[in-house]
Parts: structure tokens; C-alpha cells; sequence
């Protein structure tokens, strides 16, 4: 019989039950495309951030001009206890030169550098380190140095100096000089533009420098810092260091790497650090609100409609009490409506959902994603959330209803 | 046909509905005994429906004593009111209360739902002993009001109540099927052997009935046993 | 994870003490005095049998218990549904034995499967978890006795006790991969089909029969997949709940034909088919129970796999071996297998795992982290202390958190171990409370 009402209900009240269905849809179908997206979106904010380059910086512990590191530790980096989060490094070298190419002299910057160095450490992997690995958004136009006496040059350095791809340079200083091909010209949106870039080994040649670097830029994969990861590891107990030490903060990392590189301060560069933790939160922030935003209007949509129809309906609540329907009756009868409603809703809302979540990683990410399978439930129940959350209000005004006062005789 | 003597179905003392000022229900004594047919009458406004919706647990009495079947509506909870109202009463209201998007075998199962459980077998008998064996599938909308109004009647002795109220039930019908309710009504009371408590404006209704209740502003003015009318050979 | 461990352990039993209360209502002497006897057996065989019998036997034979267990609920079934389900309620000769026995039944088999679930490492601790674990029910004991009279008003149908408890445990079972009795049901269903299939069809001996297009082979491929197993292993799961389920609603309701007023008559249905409803609630209930073993069963990642380390012996040249394939287990399966070496006092875990195309053999244990151990997730073991995910491939190589390896040899007879070795790796690599490294300065 309940079904039987349910069904007369259901299929005589278009206009009502479209509209419902309509908030309905539009909750699940949001919450959905949330969803699917969200898991893709921080696994892809994250790769996208972690280009944004290196998060930690190696530079010589004590303070005097100077000062530099010694290249043969570099390749202990790749065996510290954080190795396999450690996804790249460069070492640089710089020195102050007078410059000169095709008549115009200046002084600047000459770096010497790792562009993609084949790097071979016992016992482990051989990998790929230097400025293109871990500035991956370094823009060439041109070529990336090859041999020995080829170097790119910045691109404002370039400017001043009338330079471009396949032209000359030399750089001189306290009487040695080289001569370097210009292979590329490159843009990276910060102060290395005003620099050249040659070969590592070439670079301490000319500044007498053999085997030193000023300084490592470190790419680690970390975990966002948190309360216990920004304490001081001076004041922890032996138990919390260890546990502060086996974690992939940002700083962990950092005094790994401080460990093998001898006379080294390593020290987080924080921006990139903290921007990755705290913009991924803020996007967990963002992506959970803007769901729970998305479903309490679906709710509220469906409240109203639900109050107008229950306006409309409330000589049927009446007379229901009239013939003796008690609270449970009256709601089971309400309520199963509703809850059909939203059984459909949810399963339309899902197709949408889908839909809408492939649509934005493609225009957005230009990426598929597929979306996994626990979405269709979650749907569902985002449908029943919505649904139940919206007839609270209208449930508990059928309930008041009084049928004395509606049906006057 | 003398009143039938048997137990007392209904039995109000001090009986009173205050509506802030208003006394819709001064304090009424009353008596009626099981199988009666009374009719109420009086002005509009003299607190005929208030007795009513009070006599079948639609409403709550302000003070007074109020027993229905030997049970006090007073101590009843709102569920427990609710379950009275499905078990022993009736009610038949002048618009015809119907579920509109519900053929009329289907409002007449609705009761049997809320009261137990439904039974077509039994809801289409009900329809075809009030005439209306051919409008099974009908909703309201397709019925004549005095068809729907038999719908309502089949629909509130459904459940076999003790009491079957109606609140100027032919209020809306012309004087024919004024008299087909009437009769339909008068050959169920002799079959079913409920109690009948009818309001109305109307004398030739009220002639229907054993007894007739007379109220003014809430008062009982005049209580008066006389012969009932569908008993005359005319 | 332990925590979550215990926590779902007193659940389970603060459902099946409401269940059983509410089932043996009138028997609350026979229903104690069961209860606490089969835990206390349970538990006590539980032990005996881990410390008597070495490897994989313990877990075999509490494993045919449950399936034992789940056989006679298809019995129980059975006899449901030709007798059908009157609540047992209303025949009070139900005897104190039968309650007391069957009470005891039910509790003994948790107290098995409580000992599964306790953790393993120093004895202290497993006796204290165990401990804990005990006052912890006897408190839940209090409490749900307390609360059973304020229940909704549900009925036991007859069958329903025992469907209702041996699902809990069966659930119990389902979180512990060597334990679980559905995926281990989908894989003989798999294997009967298959094998079936291919008879039949190597009878009509003819691969391109004319009647046999391209697509009906597709169906018929069909039979061969995973989802075969899994859907089969589900069917036959479910039989037992069904069918008292739907042995409840085939019950046939008392005649009211006598009584003469339809109202009247219909009251009396309504009443009976309240009655049947709730009858109806512990078969269902069952029946989400085990849906819910179910899917743990083919979730198991929701857990770590992380199986209870097998006790090996070194023999007298100071060597273990791990022979490669050995009845159900085999090295080469891609997970993790634990062992447990013990020489004195001192006790060595070390697992081996058959990764990226070989095998490899490490120490349950990292060299910075306090040895808390490794479990298995797809692709990855975590190290439990620090949670770091660790890929496959890496396991076996030395370094930062991961497993510190051990030298071994493979050849024929299986992996060779070197006794004296694998203890010197774990007192001088793995860290315990007073050796730490650099000393929070
Ligand atoms: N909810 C209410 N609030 C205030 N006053 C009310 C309410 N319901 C009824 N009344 C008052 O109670 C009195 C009795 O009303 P009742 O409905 O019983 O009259 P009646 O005799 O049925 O009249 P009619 O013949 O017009 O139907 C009236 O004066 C009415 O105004
Ligand atoms: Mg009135």
C-alpha cells in the first residue's frame, strides 16, 4: 500500500517532484564532480608545485667571503637517509668576471653549474642532477650546453650584451680568460637572467676553483610542516627526535643533507616549502567547503520546495491525522517520497557529476581522469544527505499540523 | 423505535474548549449510549463542530471529564489518540476530505493502511455497499460530491469504528442525494451498530435521527428524543 | 592500529553478548556461565595452540573451524526452512545445556580468534593486550547486560542465534588475511568453474564448431574471469542468510479465517506480520554482518598485510632455510612473509619478499627507527613507526628507512639463512630504547 501511495504520489504531482528532483540532482551532481576532481587536483598541485624548484639551500656554514663547499660531496647526497625524497640538485659555482662580447665589455656573473649531469653513485641508481632537473621551467631558446666550452646565457644579459644563440663571449678574471659558444639564450623569471651559465668544471677552471661550489639547491619531496614538524629539535626528547628525524619534513631533509656535505648550512627555502604544505591545505580548505557549500544550497533548495509543496499538501497531512495516522505513518509516507526522489536524484546527479568532473580536468588539467568507484556511493549518499538535511524543516511542519484548524467543518 | 438502552459509549461531565476568551464549549454534561443517532444543531458558531472534533480525539478539551468507549481521551498521548482514532472512530467532514491523487479504492485503503493492514478484496465491498462499484479506479476529481461523499462514508466505516461523527456531511448536497446519504447512512447504522453523532443545519436531516441536541454559544440548550424519521412509511 | 584492532575485537563482542542475551532472554545463569567458560577455553586453546604447534597449522585449523562453522549454518538453513522459524522465544523448553553449549561454542571460537588478532612481539605484551582486552569485555559485559531490556522489541527467529554468531565471527575472520574463509570460497568456486568449463567443452572436442561464433566464445570467457569466483563466492555466502530470511517470510501465518469482522481480522494480520518483521531482524542483520566480512575480504588493503611471523628453527650447521614453496605458501606469491628466528632471549623478525623478479631477505626492522615493523600495501611497505611508505623495489636495498637486508643464498632447496648472522645484523644495526641516534641534542 505504501508503495502503491508512494507511486500515485509520485507520478500525479509532476511540477513537484521535477523541482525537488532538480535540487536533488544539482547537490549530488556537484558534490561528484568535487570529489572526483579533488583526489586528481592535490596529486597534480602537487607535481605541479613541487616544479616550482628546489626547496632546500646548501651553502657554506661559515660566513667569510669565500667560503665554499667541496663538489666531491655532492654525490653523498644521493646515499642520505632521505635519498629516495630527495628528486634532484645542482650545485653552483660563482665568481665575478669581467665580460666581453663582440666589442661591448661589462662585468658579471659567470656560474658554473650541472645542466644534466649523469651521475653515478655506488650502490645505488644512476640518475640525472642539475638546473634542468630541478628548474624544469627554465626556458632555452637555443640549445642547452653540450660540450665543455658552450655556455647559455640570461636573458637581459643577453640584451646588454647583443648576444644570441651562437655567438661569443669571454669571460676573464685575474688574467685567465675563456672563450664560451653561446648555445641558448634563457629566461627563468628571476635574477639568473642577469648571469652566464657554463659547465661546472669549465667554471672553476676559470676562477681557479677546482672542486668547489658556492652552493647545492636541493629538490625534496616533503610532507607539509606541522606543529610538531616547526619544533625545534634541540628541545625533543631522544623519542621525538627520532621520530622528527625519520619524518620528511622539510627541515628533517635539510639537516640530512647538512650531514654529508661538509662545513654546510642547509636551510629550507620556506617559500616553496611552506607554499606547498599550506597551498595544499588551503585547497583541501577550499575543495571541502565549496562541497559542503554546494550540497547545504541543494539543501536549502530542496527545503523550499519541499515547504511550498507541503503548504499545498498540508489538508492531506490532516487528513491523514484525521483517520488516525500517527507520527511514524505520516513520516514513513513523507519521507519514502523523498527518499525515492533522491535514489534518482543521486544516480542522475552521479552521470552528471561524472560528466562534469571529466569536463573540468580536461579543460583545466587537459588530463582524463577516471573516476573511482566509491563515487557512485558517495553520490548516492550525498543525495540522501541533501534530501534528509531539506525535510527536516518541512517534516517537522507536517507534524505540527493540526487537522482541526485545516479541515474547518 | 424506542432508544436503544445499552452502555454508555459517551460520557462527557464539565466538558469545556476555551479559545483564549472565546468559550467555543461551556461545561456540558452528556450522555449517549452505543447504537444512538444524534444530531447536533444550533447557530453557526455555537460550538457544534468544537463537541464534535473533542468526541473524536481531533482535539483537546480545555477541563472536564471525557469518555469515549470507557476510555479518557484526557490521559491519552498524541500516537495513543492517533490509534484511537483509526480503531473506534469514524469521521465524515462537509467538504469531502480525499486524497486527490488517489483512485477512490485507494483513499478507502488508505484507512485500512494507517489502521492495520490494506485489503482491496474488502475496500472494493466497501465502495460497492455505498454504490459505488463501477468508480473504483476514479480519482475525486472525476466523482460528483455526493459520490465522493460516499467515499468518505466508505472509507470511515472501514475500520468498523464504535463512532462515526459527521460535521454537516450534506452540507454541500442538493435535497436527492441529501437523501441518498441519509438512507445509506441509516441502513448502516442498522447494520454495523455504531453510534452516530451528526451535526447539522438542517431539520429534515436532524428528522433522520433518534435524538437532537440544540446548542447556543457553547451551551446545550434543548435535548429531545423523538421518532425517527426513515422509520415513518412515507 | 593495535588500538583499532582491540576496539573492533570488544565491539564485536559487545554485539554478540546484546545478541546472544536477547536470544537466551529467559537464561541469563546458562548464558554467563557458557559464555565466560567458552571465552576462557577459547583463549587457552587459542594459546596452547600457537605454543605446541609450529607454522601455518594453528591458523589451518582454526580456519576449518570456521568453515565448519559456516557448513552447519547451510544445515542450520536447511532445517529452517522445512520447519520454519517460530521464535524460540515462545517455546520456553528451550534446556539450560542447549544455551550453555551452544553459548559456549560461539564464545570459544571468539576466544580462538581473539588470540589470532593479538599482537605479536614480546610475550609481556600479548599478555597484557590480552589482559586489557578481557577486563575491557567483562565491563562491555556489565554494561550490555544492562542495556539488553532497553532494546526494541526484537525477536530471534530459530536459526537466527546461530547465523547471527557465527557471522561475527566470521567477520572477525574476514580482517585477517590468513583467517578469512571468502576469498579462499571465491578461489574454489573460480577453480570448480574453470575446471568444469573446460571438461565439458574439451568433450565436444571441437574449438571452431560451426554453432560457435567469435562472441559466444567471449561468453564463454567469460566463465574463466576473476568475477566468476568472486560473484560465485558470494552467491554461496549468502545462502545460509537467505535462506532464513526468506524461509521467515515463507512462514505462513496463522489462520485468521475464524474471526468475522474484516477490522478485526486485519488487526490480527497486522500483528503477525509486526511479529515475522521482527523476527526478521537478526537473519538480516547476519546478512550485513556478512556482507561486511565480505568486503573486508576483498579489501584487504584497508589493513596492512601483515601475517603473524612463522617460527623457523635453525638447524645444527646454524643455517635456516625457507624452502620457496611449501604447501599453500610460496615465497614467490609478492607478499611479504614474516618469520620469527629465537636464540636465547634475543628474538630476530626478518621477512622475505619476491619483488621486481627476485627475492630478497630483510630484517623487520630499519636501523633508525625503533623495530616496530613493516606491513604490505600495493606497491608499498610502510614502516609502521615513522609511516613511511617504502616502494617495493627498494626493499632489500640498504639505506634510510628501510628494511635493513640480510645476505642469503637461493638455490633448490629453498632460501638460505645464516643463523648467527641474522642476530648479529639485529643487535648491531637495529635500535632499541638505549641506543639512539645523535641523542635529541
Ligand atoms: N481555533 C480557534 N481559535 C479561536 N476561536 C475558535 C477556534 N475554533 C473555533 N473558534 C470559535 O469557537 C466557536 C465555536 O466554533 P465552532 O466551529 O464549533 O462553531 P459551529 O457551531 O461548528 O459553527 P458552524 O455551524 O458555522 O460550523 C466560534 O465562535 C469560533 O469562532
Ligand atoms: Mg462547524
Amino acid at each position: 500500500m505504501l508503495l502503491r501511495v508512494l507511486k500515485s504520489s509520485l507520478l500525479n504531482r509532476p511540477k513537484a517532484i521535477v523541482l525537488l528532483l532538480l535540487s536533488i540532482t544539482m547537490g549530488a551532481a556537484v558534490a561528484t564532480a568535487f570529489l572526483g576532481i579533488y583526489g586528481e587536483i592535490s596529486h597534480k598541485m602537487a607535481l605541479e608545485l613541487r616544479s616550482y624548484g628546489a626547496n632546500i639551500l646548501v651553502e657554506p656554514a661559515a660566513a667569510e667571503d669565500g667560503a665554499d663547499l667541496d663538489e666531491a660531496d655532492l654525490k653523498k647526497i644521493k646515499t642520505v637517509f632521505w635519498k629516495y625524497n630527495i628528486t634532484g640538485f645542482a650545485p653552483y659555482l660563482f665568481g665575478i668576471v669581467d665580460l666581453e662580447a663582440g666589442g661591448k665589455k661589462a662585468r658579471g656573473v659567470v656560474t658554473g653549474t650541472w645542466f644534466g649531469k649523469e651521475l653515478e653513485v655506488e650502490g645505488e641508481e644512476p640518475s640525472i642532477q642539475g638546473v634542468r632537473v630541478i628548474a624544469p621551467w627554465w626556458d632555452v631558446a637555443g640549445q642547452w650546453p653540450q660540450a665543455a666550452d658552450e655556455a647559455i646565457v640570461g636573458v637581459s644579459l643577453a640584451r646588454r650584451l647583443g648576444l644570441k644563440a651562437g655567438s661569443e663571449i669571454v669571460a676573464g678574471k685575474n688574467g685567465r680568460s675563456r672563450r664560451f659558444k653561446i648555445s641558448g639564450v634563457v629566461t627563468t623569471g628571476g635574477y639568473e637572467e642577469e648571469q652566464l651559465f657554463a659547465p661546472l668544471p669549465t667554471v672553476q677552471g676559470l676562477l681557479a676553483k677546482e672542486g668547489r661550489i658556492s652552493r647545492v639547491l636541493v629538490s625534496a619531496l616533503t610532507v607539509p610542516m606541522d606543529d610538531f614538524g616547526s619544533r625545534d629539535p634541540a628541545t625533543m626528547t631522544k623519542l621525538e627526535y627520532e621520530k622528527w628525524y625519520c619524518t620528511a619534513y622539510v627541515t628533517s631533509v635539510a639537516k640530512n643533507v647538512e650531514e654529508v656535505v661538509a662545513g654546510s648550512r642547509a636551510k629550507p627555502i620556506w617559500q616553496i616549502a611552506s607554499a606547498e604544505g599550506s597551498l595544499l591545505k588551503k585547497f583541501n580548505m577550499v575543495m571541502i567547503l565549496l562541497t559542503s557549500l554546494a550540497l547545504a544550497a541543494s539543501a536549502i533548495a530542496v527545503s523550499t520546495s519541499l515547504m511550498a509543496s507541503m503548504a499545498e499538501r498540508q489538508h492531506e497531512v490532516a487528513l491523514m491525522k484525521t483517520l488516525g495516522a500517527d507520527r511514524l505513518q505520516v513520516v514513513t509516507i513523507f519521507f519514502g517520497e523523498i527518499l525515492i526522489i533522491s535514489l534518482i536524484g543521486g544516480v542522475l546527479g552521479y552521470l552528471l557529476g561524472d560528466q562534469l568532473a571529466e569536463l573540468v580536468s580536461r579543460i583545466v588539467f587537459s588530463s582524463k581522469i577516471k573516476s573511482p568507484f566509491w563515487l557512485f556511493p558517495t553520490a548516492i549518499l550525498a543525495a540522501f544527505a541533501v534530501a534528509a538535511a531539506g525535510s527536516v524543516v518541512p517534516l517537522r511542519r507536517a507534524l505540527l499540523i493540526k487537522p482541526v484548524q485545516v479541515l474547518k467543518g | 423505535m424506542p432508544v436503544e438502552s445499552g452502555t454508555c459509549i459517551i460520557e462527557t461531565a464539565g466538558l469545556t474548549k476555551r479559545y483564549g476568551d472565546i468559550c467555543a464549549l461551556a461545561p456540558l454534561d452528556l450522555q449517549v449510549s452505543e447504537g444512538e443517532w444524534l444530531t447536533v444543531m444550533g447557530h453557526s458558531g455555537s460550538g457544534k463542530s468544537t463537541l464534535l472534533n473533542l468526541l473524536g480525539g481531533l482535539d483537546r478539551p480545555t477541563a472536564g471529564r471525557l469518555l469515549v468507549g470507557g476510555e479518557d481521551l484526557l490521559a491519552f498521548s498524541e500516537d495513543h489518540l492517533a490509534r484511537f482514532r483509526r480503531e473506534a472512530v469514524g469521521i465524515i467532514f462537509q467538504q469531502h476530505h480525499l486524497i486527490p491523487y488517489l483512485t477512490a479504492l485507494e483513499n478507502v485503503m488508505m484507512a485500512q493502511y494507517f489502521h492495520s493492514v490494506p485489503d482491496q478484496a474488502e475496500a472494493r465491498q466497501a465502495l460497492e455497499r455505498v454504490g459505488l462499484g463501477k468508480r473504483l479506479a476514479n480519482r475525486p476529481g472525476e466523482l460528483s460530491g455526493g459520490e465522493q461523499q460516499r467515499v468518505c462514508i466508505a472509507r470511515a466505516i472501514i475500520n468498523s469504528p464504535k463512532l462515526l461523527l459527521g460535521d454537516e456531511l450534506t452540507g454541500n448536497l442538493d435535497h436527492k442525494s441529501t437523501r441518498l446519504v441519509m438512507e445509506l447512512l441509516k441502513e448502516l447504522h442498522e447494520e454495523e451498530h455504531f453510534t452516530l453523532v451528526l451535526v447539522t443545519h438542517n431539520q429534515e436531516v436532524a428528522g433522520w435521527g433518534g435524538r437532537t441536541l440544540f446548542m447556543d454559544d457553547g451551551k446545550l440548550v434543548k435535548d429531545l428524543r423523538h421518532e425517527r424519521k426513515g422509520d415513518d412509511p412515507s | 592500529m593495535i588500538l583499532a584492532r582491540g576496539v573492533t575485537m570488544l565491539l564485536v563482542w559487545a554485539i554478540l553478548v546484546m545478541g546472544l542475551a536477547r536470544a537466551y532472554a529467559g537464561e541469563k545463569a546458562a548464558l554467563t556461565a557458557g559464555c565466560a567458560a567458552g571465552l576462557v577455553a577459547g583463549t587457552i586453546f587459542g594459546f596452547f595452540l600457537f605454543a605446541a604447534v609450529p607454522g601455518e597449522i594453528p591458523f589451518f585449523i582454526i580456519k576449518s573451524a570456521l568453515a565448519a562453522a559456516f557448513i552447519s549454518l547451510f544445515i542450520v538453513a536447511a532445517i529452517v526452512w522445512y520447519r520454519g522459524t517460530a521464535a524460540e522465544g515462545d517455546r520456553p523448553s528451550v534446556r539450560h545445556a542447549v544455551v550453555a553449549i551452544t553459548v559456549f561454542l560461539f564464545a570459544a571460537g571468539y576466544g580462538l580468534l581473539l588470540v589470532c588478532r593479538l599482537p605479536y612481539g614480546t610475550d609481556n605484551s600479548q599478555f597484557m593486550a590480552l589482559l586489557l582486552i578481557l577486563l575491557a569485555m567483562l565491563g562491555l559485559w556489565m554494561i550490555v547486560y544492562r542495556l539488553e531490556p532497553l532494546l526494541p522489541n526484537i525477536g530471534m527467529a530459530k536459526g537466527g542465534t546461530s547465523l547471527f554468531a557465527v557471522s561475527l565471527l566470521l567477520f572477525i575472520a574476514s580482517l585477517s588475511p590468513r583467517l578469512d574463509l571468502f576469498s579462499p570460497l571465491s578461489m574454489k568456486v573460480m577453480k570448480l568453474i574453470h575446471d568444469f568449463v573446460h571438461q565439458f567443452f574439451e568433450s565436444m572436442l571441437i574449438p571452431d564448431h560451426p554453432f560457435f561464433r567469435t562472441d559466444i566464445w567471449n561468453y564463454i570467457g567469460l566463465l574463466f574471469s576473476n568475477g566468476v569466483g568472486f560473484w560465485g563466492g558470494l552467491a554461496i555466502w549468502f545462502i545460509p542468510t537467505t535462506g532464513v530470511t526468506l524461509a521467515t517470510f515463507r512462514e505462513p501465518l496463522p489462520s485468521v479465517a475464524h474471526v468475522r469482522q474484516a477490522a478485526v481480522r486485519r488487526k490480527l494480520i497486522a500483528a503477525q506480520l509486526r511479529e515475522r518483521r521482527r523476527r526478521l531482524f537478526f537473519p538480516l542483520f547476519a546478512g550485513l554482518v556478512m556482507a561486511a566480512a565480505a568486503f573486508n575480504s576483498s579489501h584487504p588493503s584497508v589493513e596492512y598485510w601483515d601475517p603473524k611471523p612463522l617460527a623457523v628453527k635453525a638447524d645444527s650447521a646454524g643455517e635456516i632455510v625457507l624452502p620457496v614453496k611449501d604447501g599453500d605458501v610460496d615465497l614467490k606469491d609478492g607478499k611479504l612473509h614474516k618469520y620469527l628466528y629465537q636464540k636465547g632471549a634475543q628474538k630476530v623478525r626478518f621477512f622475505a619478499l619476491y619483488r621486481s623478479g627476485e627475492l630478497t631477505v630483510v630484517l623487520d626492522a630499519c636501523s633508525i627507527c625503533q623495530p616496530d615493523g613493516y606491513g604490505q600495501n600495493e606497491g608499498t611497505v610502510i614502516c609502521y613507526y615513522c609511516k613511511t611508505l617504502i616502494p617495493l623495489e627498494t626493499v632489500g636495498k640498504p639505506g634510510g628507512c628501510n628494511p635493513i637486508p640480510v645476505p642469503f643464498a637461493v638455490d633448490g632447496s629453498g632460501v638460505h639463512l645464516s643463523a648467527e648472522m641474522l642476530v648479529n645484523t639485529w643487535v648491531a644495526q637495529v635500535q632499541s630504547e638505549k641506543k639512539l641516534p645523535g641523542g635529541g641534542k
